[in-house]
């Protein structure tokens, strides 16, 4: 396994108190896969992917759990170890390509910047290699961009240049946190589509952390779904689009607009009614009882544990999960 | 760049600042050919000799002499070179130990972050002239310990400025952005972070320097900074206000060449600040 994540859970100290932003969060990746966290603001997708780079805020605590990089616990590292492997074997892409790059440094020198650093290549290899990256990620005329400075640059070409600085070392692991929030449609279109086409080419694997439940199915082979800084689903985007296990994930799903093209006019979208628990003060049992049409008295204070179905491949947090529920109805 | 000289230049003040900045500039380089005589010469058949457009004032000493028969516009040449030194080594002592020590103060944080600047208050809250002579007091007055006294004066609001900078940068994407690309402390702070915080130094670099031409002649006027035959303005000052009422032209000369220097670093600071500023920037 290239990732494993196992159990972790992050605390952050504020002036609330101790709050629980993941618990027990755990996941694999394998060589080449792509993986999807898809989640509401605040459940703890990003703080996960952070977590992997152990550059989460000073005032994070870890309490448990391990995130293994072929086999060795990232946490557990030293600081100089961390730093090779940070941006050689596991890379990040932004949410906000307009203020993750350097305002005072061109665009030349924050790629080459990361190919000096981590594989010592000499002044000419360093331009070469920026110019191939350039023209890798789709940008027009690389040679008049190498002067250029993240300002002179619109979202898109700025998530390009991310992206190239992302992939300049061959990483193993590629994590775009949200890389098209801040990008308009198309744009986000052509994102995407360059970040699978990259993800092929240089056998990478990907997690694509997205708010958008649309955009996750599309370009991943394997979904995991978070609610209030838990794991609530796991599987095959195919099996967890086509037959949803988890309540939130049907919630989701139904409320994605391309799913009621039919409705007539003036069709409402079904929304998941209720907010996020807030984390300071968590629901006893399910964090998702109190907004769940199926909850039954149990839900609402023992806590749930993961229910894992190896035959679907698929990993639920529920008492009652929708398809087997079915299945036993009918 | 364009951008900068464009609002720049529509602050008058600033521009004739930067203009008479300049000036005293070159006048101080070229001190050495443009004196009509060497800093110590004396003449002692014209002592107190009035400038040219006084009654009594001579062609040859265009400014007058002072008590020991040294020629008034050839020293307060060589003081402007002097001063601007004074200044300019000032400027560069506090950048330099402002931008390391602010520098570690606002990447580290925490209790490191605590020390250095409660030890910056207790220099703040000392009055800086008092501080100053404390220091040259240690020392022994010279040229070079009045650069390091005037330097600690200083130095506090530098530290500030650099951690304020550092803290208001350290929280932008591009920080976390630089670590989850494997840079270390040094290369995220020093070498991606500074630059970012360059405009606010560049503005406290001309305050500071004016601050360290006064700050110095107030020492040399005391007879702890530039000691004597070195023209330094202050000591100048100092030497001739024994002839205050009958020689006026000995005081007046080099307290007006202070008085313009420092405000013309001032106005060209304020230029600065308006241009480099976007928070300051009204329009």
């Amino acid at each position: 396994m290239l990732l494993e994540v196992r159990n972790l859970s992050i605390d952050f100290k504020t002036s609330r108190g101790q709050i629980q932003a993941l618990r027990d969060v755990s996941f694999q990746l394998s060589q080449g896969e792509s993986l999807g966290f898809v989640g509401e603001s605040g459940s703890g997708k990003s703080v996960t992917s952070l977590a992997i780079f152990d550059l989460l805020a000073s005032n994070a605590v870890l309490r448990s759990g391990e995130i293994l990089f072929q086999g060795r616990d990232i946490l557990k590292m030293s600081e100089a170890e961390k730093q090779k492997i940070r941006g050689k074997d596991i890379a990040m892409i932004f949410q906000d390509p307009m203020t993750s790059l350097n305002p005072s440094f061109t665009v030349e020198y924050q790629i080459g910047e990361v190919l000096t650093e981590h594989l010592g290549l000499e002044k000419h290899q360093v331009r070469e290699r920026t110019l191939e990256l350039l023209s890798l990620v789709g940008i027009p005329d690389p040679q008049a961009r190498l002067k250029t400075y993240p300002h002179e640059l619109s979202g898109g070409m700025s998530q390009r240049v991310m992206i190239a600085m992302a992939i300049a070392c061959n990483p193993k692991v590629l994590i775009a946190d949200e890389p098209t929030t801040a990008l308009d449609v198309t744009i986000q279109k052509q994102i995407l589509s360059l970040l699978g086409k990259l993800r092929r080419e240089l056998k990478m694997s990907l997690i694509l952390v997205s708010h958008d439940l649309g955009v996750i199915a599309q370009n991943t082979d394997r979904i995991m779904v978070m609610y209030a800084g838990e794991v609530v689903e796991t599987g095959e985007s195919k099996g967890v689009i086509q037959g949803p296990m988890h309540p939130y994930t049907e919630g989701l799903l139904k409320c994605l607009p391309a799913l009621h093209v039919h409705e007539p006019a003036g069709f409402r979208l079904p929304t998941i009614s209720g907010i996020v628990p807030n984390l300071a003060e968590r629901p006893q049992g399910c964090q998702l009882a109190p907004r769940c049409q199926y909850r039954q008295k149990n839900c609402e204070q023992v806590a749930v544990p993961t229910t894992e179905l190896p035959s679907q491949k698929r990993q639920v947090r529920c008492f009652y999960p929708l398809q087997a529920s079915k299945e036993i109805s009918t | 760049m364009k951008e900068f000289w464009f609002l720049f230049k529509q602050n008058k003040g600033a521009v004739a600042g930067l203009f008479f900045v300049g000036l005293v500039t070159v006048f101080a380089i070229l001190a050495p050919w443009l004196a009509p005589f060497e800093a110590t010469f004396t003449d002692p058949s014209a002592l107190r000799l009035p400038p040219v457009w006084m009654d009594g004032g001579s062609s040859t000493y265009l400014l007058g002499t002072d008590d020991l028969g040294r020629d008034q516009l050839s020293r307060l040449l060589h003081g402007a070179r002097v001063s601007l030194g004074i200044g300019f080594f000032v400027v560069l002592f506090t950048t330099f130990f402002g931008v390391v020590i602010g520098l570690i103060a606002g990447s580290l944080g925490g209790k490191v972050d605590s020390v250095i600047m409660r030890l910056m208050d207790i220099l703040m809250a000392l009055p800086s002239i008092l501080l100053a002579i404390v220091v040259v007091a240690v020392l022994g007055p010279s040229l070079l310990n009045t650069v390091i006294a005037v330097g600690i004066v200083s130095l506090p609001s530098v530290v500030r400025i650099v951690r304020a900078s550092i803290l208001v940068e350290k929280k932008k994407n591009y920080v976390v952005a630089s670590q989850s690309f494997g840079a270390g402390w040094f290369r995220v702070y020093a070498i991606n972070v500074l630059p970012n915080c360059v405009a606010p130094l560049l503005i406290q670099a001309s305050f500071g320097f004016s601050d360290g031409i006064l700050n110095a002649a107030a020492l040399g006027f005391l007879g702890l900074g530039a000691q004597p035959p070195i023209p330094e303005w202050g000591t100048m000052l100092s030497d001739s206000r024994a002839y205050i009422e009958s020689a006026s032209w000995l005081v007046t000369t080099p307290g007006l060449c202070i008085l313009l220097v420092v405000i013309a670093f001032n106005l060209l600071g304020d230029g600065l600040r308006d241009a480099l500023d976007p928070k300051a920037k009204r329009n």
